[in-house]
Formats: C-alpha cells, sequence, structure tokens
C-alpha cells in the first residue's frame, strides 16, 4: 500500500476497512478546511483497493468514480460522468464522443432520468461482473438485492459525490435518490459525499434520506502540515535534470527548516496545506538562490565543483538566509493568501540581486528591499484611476456622497442659500450628535445605499460649481445663478460618462434597465480611499462633504 | 420604427444607437425639398461651379491622409501592450513555477479604458500568426461575449462548441446526439483535442493554447463565470487553456472584488493595461500636426484644439474621441467656406470662367486686393486696392504661390517648434526650469497647453527666453544641447533637411530656423489650410439634453429649415398662435403652478386654437391661399353651422390630447391621484421663460 499522507492514517485505516469489508450504503465525509487534499487521499486509497493492494474480502472487486457538484450543472452530466466513470470509459472523438454501452444492446440511453440512471448503474454492474469472470445472468440480478448479504456478487460499486453543497444547489431533487442508491439500484453500491459542509445543512426535510456513516476529518496539526510540505520535495527534485535547481536533494535539510518557519508563521492564518505549498513555491526559489549563485560561481572558479559543490549547508548560511529572507514570508502570505498577485510574479518581483551572500549583511538587506521595491514599481506604474476623465471622478465623488450621507442631509451640505456656509455645518454637526443613538450603525459600516440619478446630478452640479466652475471653456454671459452649472450638468457626455462608469462596475445600477418610470438608481462601489485620493487629484476636501466623516 | 430597430436598445454596453433615418416610414410628413440631398456639403454664396464635390473630393484626400498618420500613430501607441500580451498568452505553460500544489488556470486581465475594439484585434491578428521567429507558435482563439454566458450549461456550450468548430475543421464525426455526450460536457473538447493533436499535432509546438477572449468581462455574471473557470480549471492537463479577459475597468483589481477567494485560488492572474489618459491625446496631435515627418493639408488651430483638449481630459478619453474631433474639424472647414476647394490644387483657368464661378473669383480677387502681401500691394494699383482686378492667370498663381508659401512656414514652425521643445526638456533633465512650460507634474496642462499659448500669442518671447538661458549655460552643457539639436536634425527627412541647411551651419540654430514668430495666419488665403479661432461646434458632440429640449418647445422654429431660420433672425417673435400645438401648451405650462388643472389648460389651449383659426380664416380670405403651416385649416365658409363648431370642438380636443401626450413623453408631466383632474410639474426655473 503506498504512503499515506501525514494525518490521514486514521481515516484511511477506516475508509479502507469500510470499503473492503461491509461499506455501509451511504457514507459522509466532513472536512472544514482542506477537502482537495482529503479527496485525494480518498481517491488514492479507493485505487490501491481496486487494484487489490490492500487487504479486500476475497473475491470482492471495487470499482469507485468521482464527480463533483460543480462540474456536474446538469442531471445528464451527472448521471453521464457516473457511469462512464465507473466503467472507464474514455470519449472518443472519431466515434462521435458516444456515452458507455453494454454490447448487447447500442443505442440504450442512461442519461435521461433517474429511472434510466438506476437501469445503468445495474447494466454496468453486470458488464463489470462479467468483465471479472463472475458468472452473473440478467435474471438472477434482481433476486441479488433482495438478500445480498447471503448472494454476494463480488462487484462493489463506490461512487464518491465532492461538493455536495452545490449539488444541493444545483440539482436538489438529485440529493434523496443518491442517499438511498443501494435500495433504489439494487446492487453493491456506496456513496460516499464529501464536503465542507455539515450533513445538517444538507439534510433533505421530512427524514427522506437515511442517516450517512459519518466521517469527520480534524483540522491538519502543524506538524503534520510540515511533514506533508517536507515529503512533496523528493517528488518535485525529481523532475529536474539540471544540475543546479532549487530542488536539488541536497537542499533538502534547508528546505525542511525553510518550511519549519515558514508553518510558524503562516499557521496561525490558514490550516490549507496547498495554500502553505503555495507560499513555499513562491518563496522557495528565491530564498535558495543565493546557495545557487555561490555553487555556480564556484563552478566557474575551478575544478573543485563537485568536491564543494553540496556540502551540507553551515548553519552560519542557514542563520544569514532566515535573516534575510524571513521577513518577506509575510508579506507572501498578506499578497498571496487573497491572491492579489500569483505566485509566479511574486517569487519574480521578490527574487534577491545575484550573489547576495558576497555583501555584508546590512548592505544584502539593503540590496534586497530596493530590489524588490524597484520591480513593484515598474509592475504598478500606469495603473489605477488616475487617468479617468474628470467628469468621471467627479462622477463617482457626487456618487459616493450621495451613497454615503442621508438624502435629507444634502440641503445642509450643499444648499448655499444667502446664509453663511460655515454656521450651517456647525449647526449640523450638533444635531447628528444629538440625533445618533447607541443603536445607529454607521453609513460606511452598513454599506453603499442606492440613489436617483437626480440626486446624484444635483449634487454634481453643487461640486463642479464649488470646483470646477472656472475652468469652464466658452462661458457665456449667464444672468442666473446656476445656471451654467445646470447647463452643464445635463450635457450627454455626463449621462454618457454615468453609463460608462457602470459598465466599468465603479456604479452599480440597482433597479432594472427596462424601467422608464422615475429616474434610474445607482449605487456607487467605489471605496473610501479610492475616493479619498480622487478628491486629492481634483482638490476636493472629502471629509468636509461627508456627513458621517470617518 | 419597426424593422430598422435591430439594435438592441437595452445593452448596457452602448452609451449611444444610432437609428438610421429612413424616409419611408415618415412618408405621410412633408417630403424633403432640398435637391441637393446627395452632396454632403451644401452649396452657398460665392460658390465655384460644381464646389460642393470639389470640396468633398479635396476633404476626403485630406482626411485619408490624416487619418492614415494618427492610426499609425495609435498603432505605435499600443504595440508595446499588445507584445507583452502576446507573449504572455504564449508563455502560458511554460517556465511555470515548480512545486505548487496544482496547475494553474492562466487568466490574464488586459484593462483597455482607450483603445476600444481595435486593440483586441491588434492582439488576435498578431496570435493569429502561425510562425514568429522561425517558430511554430499556433493558438487557437475564440471570441465570446456576455450574452454568451446566460447561465452555465450555454456558458460552457458555446466555449466547447467554437472550439471544436476551430479544431476540428471537416467535421470528422458526429454521433447520434442522444448516444453521445452532452455537447456542454468539457469531456467532449478535451476529446477532440486529443485527436486533433494526434491528427495535425506540430512537432516543435506540440499543444497549441486555446485562447479564450472574453469581450466586456464585467458584463458576465461572476456566479455563471465562477463555475465555469472552475470546469476548465479541472482539465488543464489535456486542455491548455488560456483565458483573455477584456475589461474597461481602470480600478485593475476587478477580479478581486467580484469573485470569491476559491476562484480566484484556482486561477494564475496576470495583469495588463494599456496607455491610458493625456498622454494619448499629446502623442497623436504631436505626432500629426507638430511633425517634421508629416505635413497635414490642413492644421487645426487653437478653437479646435481647445476644445479637443477640453473634451478629451473632462468627459471621455478615448482614441475614437480624437478620430470624431479632428474628422468634424476637418468636415467643417471643407463645409464652411467655398475657398476651402482650393486646399489641394487650383482648378483650371477655364473652369474659373465658368459663369457658375464668377461670383467665387470675385470673392478671390477681393482677398487678393486686401490680402496681398506687401510687393503685390506695391503695384500699380496701389493706390486704390479696391480696383485691383487680377487676371485668371495671376489668381492661379498667386494661390498656388500661397499653397506652397504656407506649406513651406507650416514646416518651418513645427521644426521651430520642436526645436524650443527639446531646448526646453534638455533644460528640464539638468533641473533648470526653462521657459514657462511645465511639461510634467501633476497640476501642469501639458504639452498641449503650452502648444495653445503658443498658438495664440506666438513664439516670439519663449524664442528670445530660450536665448537668453541658453546664453548662461556653461560650455559643455551648451555643447551637449548643440547635440541634441543636432541628431534633432540629422532625423529630419532628406527634403527638409537640404532647406533647414543654411540653418544647420549657423552657431545658434534655432535663431534661424525658427524665424517664423510672425504665425501661419499672415500667409494670404490662410484659412484654405488652417482651422484658426473658429471654433468647434461643440454643442452638437456635447449637447446639454434639458435646454436643447426646453430651447426647441420655447422656440420651434429656429429649429426648422434654413429659410425660417432667416425670416426669424430678423426679430419678429412668432406669435403664440403661430406655434406647434406642443409648444403653445408648453407655454400654458410655464405659466401655471406647481400643479396644473387639465381642464383649465385645455381651456386656456382652446383659446388660443380659436385665435388661430380666426387668424387664419381672415388670412384665408385675404389671400386665399391655403396655410402652409397648419393641417386641417382653410374654413371658406364665413357663416359655420352648429356641425362645424362641433367638430372644431372635438378637433381641439384632439390636438390637445395629442401635444399633451407629448409632453407626457418628454417627461415634463408627472401624474398624481392626489387631487382629480390635476398633473404635477416636473420643470420649474426656465430662465427663458417670458
Amino acid at each position: 500500500m503506498a504512503q499515506v499522507l501525514p494525518g490521514y492514517e486514521l481515516f484511511s485505516d477506516e475508509l479502507t476497512t469500510l470499503i473492503s469489508t461491509f461499506p455501509p450504503p451511504f457514507i459522509y465525509v466532513h472536512d472544514q478546511e482542506s477537502l482537495p487534499i482529503t479527496c485525494r487521499v480518498t481517491d488514492a486509497l479507493l485505487n490501491n483497493i481496486s487494484l487489490g493492494e490492500s487487504s479486500v474480502q476475497p473475491g470482492a472487486k471495487v470499482k469507485h468514480t468521482r464527480v463533483d457538484g460543480i462540474s456536474c450543472f446538469t442531471t445528464r452530466l451527472f448521471y453521464e460522468a457516473v457511469i462512464n466513470g465507473l466503467v472507464g470509459h474514455q470519449a472518443d472523438w472519431e466515434e462521435g464522443c458516444s456515452n458507455w454501452a453494454p454490447e448487447e444492446d447500442l443505442g440504450v440511453r442512461w442519461n435521461e432520468n433517474l429511472d434510466t440512471f438506476l437501469h445503468g448503474l445495474r447494466a454496468v454492474h453486470r458488464h463489470l461482473c462479467k468483465q471479472n469472470g463472475i458468472s452473473s445472468t440478467s435474471n438472477t440480478a434482481s433476486d441479488k438485492g433482495k438478500d445480498k448479504q447471503s448472494q454476494y456478487d463480488n462487484v462493489r460499486l463506490v461512487i464518491v459525490v465532492e461538493r455536495i453543497e452545490r449539488l444541493r444547489d444545483n440539482l436538489p431533487e438529485l440529493i434523496v435518490p443518491l442517499t438511498r442508491l443501494a435500495e433504489l439500484a439494487r446492487i453493491d453500491v456506496s456513496v460516499i459525499f464529501m464536503s465542507q459542509v455539515g450533513w445538517q445543512d444538507i439534510r433533505p426535510p421530512f427524514g427522506a434520506s437515511p442517516d450517512p456513516y459519518y466521517i469527520d476529518i480534524n483540522p491538519p496539526a502543524k506538524e503534520n502540515v510540515v511533514k506533508y510540505l517536507i515529503s512533496n520535495f523528493a517528488e518535485l527534485s525529481k523532475r529536474f535534470d539540471e544540475t543546479v535547481n532549487p530542488y536539488h536533494p541536497a537542499l533538502q535539510s534547508l528546505y525542511t527548516h525553510f518550511v519549519t518557519f515558514l508553518c510558524d508563521v503562516c499557521f496561525p492564518f490558514t490550516h490549507d496545506q496547498q495554500e502553505l505549498q503555495y507560499i513555499a513555491a513562491a518563496r522557495w526559489p528565491g530564498f535558495v538562490k543565493p546557495v545557487l549563485d555561490r555553487y555556480t560561481s564556484h563552478g566557474e572558479d575551478g575544478e573543485a565543483q563537485e568536491a564543494m559543490s553540496w556540502a551540507p549547508h553551515t548553519e552560519e548560511i542557514r542563520m544569514r538566509l532566515a535573516k534575510l529572507f524571513n521577513p518577506s514570508l509575510n508579506s507572501a502570505l498578506e499578497a498571496l493568501l487573497p491572491r492579489q498577485t500569483n505566485a509566479t510574479e511574486w517569487s519574480q518581483t521578490h527574487e534577491p540581486p545575484p550573489n547576495i551572500l558576497n555583501l555584508p549583511p546590512l548592505q544584502a538587506n539593503q540590496a534586497i528591499s530596493k530590489s524588490t521595491a524597484d520591480k513593484r514599481s515598474t509592475l504598478e506604474s500606469g495603473s489605477g484611476m488616475k487617468n479617468l476623465p474628470k467628469m468621471c471622478k467627479y462622477i463617482l465623488l457626487a456618487s459616493f456622497l450621495a451613497s454615503t450621507n442621508p438624502a435629507k442631509s444634502d440641503l445642509r451640505m450643499f444648499g448655499r442659500g444667502l446664509d453663511e456656509k460655515k454656521r450651517k455645518r456647525k449647526f449640523t454637526q450638533r444635531t447628528t450628535k444629538a440625533n445618533v443613538g447607541p443603536a445607529k450603525i454607521p453609513q460606511r459600516l452598513i454599506g453603499p445605499s442606492p440613489f436617483p440619478l437626480d440626486r446624484m446630478i444635483a449634487i454634481l452640479g453643487a461640486l463642479l460649481e464649488e470646483n470646477d466652475a472656472d475652468t469652464w471653456i466658452g462661458s457665456r454671459e449667464f444672468l442666473i445663478a446656476g445656471e451654467q452649472t445646470d447647463l452643464e450638468t445635463m450635457r450627454v457626455g455626463v449621462l454618457a460618462d454615468v453609463m460608462e462608469l457602470t459598465s466599468m462596475r465603479l456604479l452599480h445600477r440597482t433597479s432594472p434597465a427596462d424601467r422608464l418610470d422615475g429616474p434610474p438608481m445607482f449605487k456607487c462601489v467605489v471605496s473610501y480611499e479610492d475616493c479619498l485620493a480622487l478628491a486629492k487629484q481634483l482638490d476636493v476636501a472629502l471629509n468636509d462633504l461627508l456627513w458621517d466623516p470617518v | 420604427m419597426g424593422k430598422s430597430l435591430d439594435a438592441n436598445l437595452d445593452d448596457v454596453n452602448k452609451t449611444s444607437f444610432y437609428i438610421p433615418y429612413n424616409p419611408d416610414e415618415d412618408s405621410d410628413l412633408e417630403e424633403p425639398t432640398n435637391d441637393n440631398q446627395n452632396s454632403f456639403f451644401s452649396e452657398s454664396e460665392n460658390d465655384l461651379m460644381n464646389g460642393p464635390e470639389l470640396r468633398f473630393l479635396a476633404y476626403r484626400e485630406a482626411w485619408k491622409k490624416c487619418l492614415e498618420r494618427m492610426q499609425e500613430t495609435i498603432v505605435y501607441l499600443r504595440r508595446q501592450t499588445v507584445n507583452a500580451v502576446v507573449q504572455e498568452v504564449r508563455s502560458s505553460y511554460s517556465g511555470v513555477l515548480p512545486g505548487l500544489p496544482y496547475a494553474e488556470l492562466p487568466v490574464i486581465s488586459l484593462t483597455n479604458t482607450a483603445f476600444g475594439a481595435m486593440f483586441l484585434e491588434d492582439v488576435t491578428q498578431r496570435l493569429n500568426t502561425l510562425e514568429e521567429e522561425g517558430r511554430h507558435c499556433q493558438s487557437f482563439m475564440l471570441h465570446l461575449h456576455p450574452s454568451d454566458f446566460p447561465n452555465i450549461t450555454t456558458g460552457m456550450r458555446s466555449i466547447i462548441a467554437g472550439f471544436i468548430k476551430e479544431l476540428d475543421k471537416e467535421g470528422v464525426a458526429r454521433g447520434k446526439p442522444a448516444a453521445s455526450m452532452a455537447n456542454y460536457d468539457i469531456k467532449v473538447l478535451v476529446a477532440c483535442y486529443k485527436w486533433f493533436i494526434e491528427k495535425h499535432g506540430h512537432e516543435d509546438h506540440p499543444q497549441p493554447n486555446l485562447v479564450l477572449i472574453l469581450h466586456d468581462f464585467e458584463q458576465i455574471d461572476p456566479t455563471v463565470m465562477q463555475d465555469v473557470f472552475f470546469v476548465c480549471s479541472q482539465h488543464l492537463h489535456h486542455l491548455p487553456l488560456v483565458f483573455l479577459l477584456s475589461m474597461s475597468s481602470p480600478s485593475n483589481n476587478y477580479l478581486q472584488s467580484a469573485y470569491p477567494r476559491s476562484t480566484l485560488a484556482l486561477l494564475r492572474g496576470s495583469r495588463f493595461s494599456t496607455l491610458s489618459g493625456r498622454k494619448i491625446l499629446e502623442e497623436v496631435v504631436l505626432k500629426t500636426f507638430y511633425d517634421a515627418h508629416f505635413d497635414p493639408d490642413v492644421v487645426i488651430g487653437p478653437g479646435v484644439l481647445e476644445c479637443l483638449v477640453d473634451y478629451f481630459s473632462r468627459y471621455n478619453s478615448q482614441v475614437d474621441v480624437i478620430l470624431t474631433f479632428i474628422q468634424l474639424s476637418y468636415l467643417q472647414h471643407f463645409n464652411a467656406d467655398p475657398i476651402s476647394a482650393l486646399n489641394r490644387g487650383t482648378p483650371s483657368a477655364e473652369d474659373l470662367s465658368q459663369a457658375n464661378s464668377a461670383s467665387f473669383v470675385q470673392a478671390l480677387q477681393y482677398r487678393m486686393a486686401y490680402d496681398a502681401p506687401p510687393p503685390q500691394r506695391k503695384s500699380p494699383s496701389k493706390s486704390a486696392p479696391a480696383k485691383f482686378s487680377p487676371s485668371m492667370n495671376e489668381i492661379i498663381t498667386s494661390v498656388d504661390e500661397s499653397r506652397r508659401h504656407f506649406r513651406l512656414k507650416a514646416q518651418k514652425l513645427r521644426i521651430g517648434f520642436n526645436v524650443l521643445l527639446k531646448i526646453q526638456q534638455f533644460f528640464e533633465s539638468k533641473g533648470y526650469k526653462g521657459l514657462e512650460w511645465k511639461l510634467t507634474g501633476e497640476k501642469s496642462g501639458g504639452i498641449l497647453e503650452v502648444i495653445l499659448k503658443l498658438m495664440r500669442e506666438g513664439f516670439d518671447r519663449d524664442i528670445k527666453n530660450a536665448y537668453t538661458l541658453a546664453k548662461k549655460l556653461k560650455q559643455d552643457e551648451l555643447s551637449e544641447l548643440l547635440d541634441v539639436i543636432h541628431v534633432y536634425f540629422d532625423s529630419l527627412p532628406d527634403e527638409v533637411r537640404r532647406d533647414e541647411q543654411k540653418s544647420r551651419t549657423q552657431v545658434i540654430i534655432w535663431r534661424n530656423c525658427i524665424d517664423t514668430s510672425e504665425g501661419t495666419q499672415d500667409t494670404p488665403f490662410w484659412d484654405i489650410w488652417y482651422t484658426g479661432t473658429r471654433p468647434f461646434p461643440s454643442e452638437s458632440v456635447n449637447p446639454s439634453i434639458r435646454s436643447s429640449t426646453v430651447a426647441g418647445l420655447l422656440r420651434p422654429h429656429d429649429f426648422g429649415d434654413i429659410a425660417a431660420q432667416d425670416s426669424k433672425l430678423m426679430g419678429d417673435i412668432p406669435a403664440l398662435w403661430e406655434l406647434p400645438d406642443t409648444s403653445i401648451l408648453f407655454k400654458r405650462y410655464l405659466d401655471s403652478g406647481k400643479m396644473i388643472n387639465v381642464y383649465d389648460w385645455f381651456e386656456s389651449f382652446k383659446a388660443v386654437l380659436d385665435t388661430q383659426r380666426s387668424e387664419l380664416k381672415s388670412a384665408n380670405e385675404g389671400t386665399k391661399t391655403p396655410s402652409p403651416k397648419k393641417r386641417g385649416k382653410g374654413k371658406k365658409r364665413p357663416v359655420e353651422t352648429e356641425e362645424e363648431i362641433e367638430k372644431w370642438n372635438v378637433e381641439v380636443q384632439a390636438r390637445f390630447i395629442r401635444a399633451l401626450h407629448e409632453l407626457d413623453y418628454l417627461g415634463f408631466i408627472k401624474h398624481t391621484t392626489r387631487k382629480a383632474d390635476h398633473v404635477l410639474r416636473t420643470s420649474f426655473d426656465i430662465g427663458d421663460a417670458d
């Protein structure tokens, strides 16, 4: 039996025993933290059993398949995936990608509904029995289900369904039949559901499904994760042919130290082995580069390449590397866990300059931070909302204000009557303090509220009047105050910009596009920080205009 | 509107729609009386024979030349990003970082705010090439749009069917649809790809990438798309898929904000963004109108440039805006003045002596008399310039001479400007302030502001300043500066260099070569080649909706045909009864309060119509000709029967209802149930109301 991943010993023992002896018809595996790894383990385990490498009850043959709830978005796909998977049928283009069918009757369809699917399962079962030399005829097959304990038919089907929560959303009608598949098909079949969600959230109402056999996977322990990451190294080093590569077997001890420290830093934030492996893959080539540089430079120097080559790394080098690169693990975690960038890009930007170990420690540190900053600045140049047209920026600001300020406050914030403006604002602040009760949640925590276009245009007018009016060209003599603002805010360009911003998803239209009655409603989906940056570019004091400043 | 309206008016991606004019549908309205409707340009006074046609031809030539130049510049501007994107697509599956827990789906987001569809076209074109630098690099492309992804089933079907069409062009095999796998099953595509590789696989490049280009990615529902990403990422070992997402959002973390982390973890996202903002406009204008390598037929003046800069930086920073503005200014240039027909060549003496062209020639003669450069003015007719009447040949020579003169001068100006620019850039690179030009910095207007200022005020002061400043430079700095200028002159086209030979030999080069400070407007007939300060019709590009609507309702005759406009220009404001029904109703609307009683409104409307009726009747009795304006008038009998009055009342009611609905449709009325027979006003404070 192949090596079991650290931490999965209990699970694999339990499952192997169950599947190879008397499996319950319905097993539910619940893993909150690392479902992909558990799926992989289950796959490997079932493979072993079906190849007969595990201790299976003599003569029993296990066939299995795995489907997932996202890829099978229609019942037809689900049925086809299960039946083709169990038989091991591959689509062939020249034969028109036909589904699997037994030799005796071609042209049967098992993908139409549940009934045909059950017939299909039985046909698969018959076929597999025949294939394995087990005598099984069609008229005895129906009797088998009734008393399968006594008349054992020696082919056992195992269907693993991953991400069952998505199957419940997409194809809820399949859940109950799947949990009772052994009863319905009357063959020896076991269904395993695997999900991050507990069965209590999936369970169909009215007790329609029997209770499953529960297997809960514990969150991975830190030492197991470390072991898992280290175990990957050997496999990776097999892939390389070159003498100088970051996964050379001689570097294994260094890698062990590296991974241990990486887990120390990152384990509190994520327990997902794959994520930690991802971060390790991004950081390791940079981490080990100084060592490789040293090796190659020595190699160029003379013949003594082999002699010095992969001598065990001294404690000093290890300490120096740790000191140089360990601080960057935090930034790797921050950038890579939310996938703000990808591992390849990150490892390129954080690659240290060559021969860093030859520099004195302080300079080496500076050189690393400098090269990283340089590369990052070249990546980030020319992006962002800086290049939006001016009116778009004003519209975004106006929408942000309309989304965060209550509509009642507009007149007080923007209305310019005969009174002094300052006095008004002071007055408003006092009232807010008086009105805010303990239960009131600040607007910025509730999220943006929708506003009608007219209100935003009015705020836009006030903003333009205050900040931009002197840059308008060709201003004729306007007799009435605000007349030109009125003219400018209703231009086609402004409305076109609103639509443009909506299509960029910087504004969100909340009213349906086909409603003609009343003004269209929008929401501003730009963050406060972005708006602040925009306001700074336009010289607008945003905080003065917010009803409830941050 | 019927069949002509195939366009989906609900499409949120479009900000405007073109509804073609179909005269058949409006055939019940008045027939257009303009006989000359085939011609783009209208004929005007003092025009040449065939003037409109000649001008249209000249326009086409000039615009084609200018457009080609601008497009070259634009292609150049986006080339860098295109190269980077193509490189990224090609290398998506090579050089993958070792040690990753699983294969990632390469997803390339393209932020393209300025170049529109042309950018993706460039990318597609580059990716379509089979071999590059001697290496085989085939890839298959599929363009999909948001409408292809209403749900996951349709989305997958579009992807699979699209790629299969590319891979299996002959349609090798298709079984019975029921017995075969679902056509939205990705395994079908896997099988097809496998078959393709076995059949047509190239040795150098065993696995061509499948590039999926998603247009307007922001419009695709993220819940659908995240499943598509998942399904595709499950088969990366068999299907080298690459997603190219075209986005217009400049915030460049759209993926991060719209998709969950679980989806992002499947992707290897990389981002590219094209050049955007003011830089594009600067490059295009400089390369087209201020570059010694190109000589445009019409030079745009400060009037147009100012509007362009304003509109581009204020409303819409797309490349199309630049093209549209310059095209419109060209159109306007050739449409406005008959003299622009002489832009590219002068008609022969025979053509000019045609009777139809007499007034045109006369106009030219007048222009020559007043415009004539000093040496001509010293001719015998100098005492009486009004009687100066040159022969046909003299006119032709003079125009040709002016054309040559203008071209030369414009070229000199361009070189001069570039030399000044080089000097200023040199000053700034050395840390001096230099001239009063703020080329860089957050708040500066950039090079275009400088150009505008120069065009208005001339070069004089800046040349003097540059001269003084250069004199203060140190010896080595000065020689460095001279090197820069020398290199510039070396890069000029040959024929220009020959002209400038003289100035190149001078020690202080710029003083001589930019001694053209008098500007282009001093050449005779300058307005043939230069738009000058003529303003751009920006109101027609970017009108203000509400004020246009209100103006249309208040002064409907100003929007009618030119003849009507002319008569109104004389100053007589039409009486209320002369206006169309909707306008009459609107005037009364303006007189009312916040709520309008519909019955009162009707009464006041009826009063106006009664006046109209009696006025028309008296007019008819006076001239016996039917009114051109109103339909269904012409009561000839003086005495009215009961029946006729009844009929008239019904007509008034019908006209009222029609006008009311028109106002309702324009959004001026809000219905309310608060008060019976009342409607609400929606528009107030119209300054024009009288």
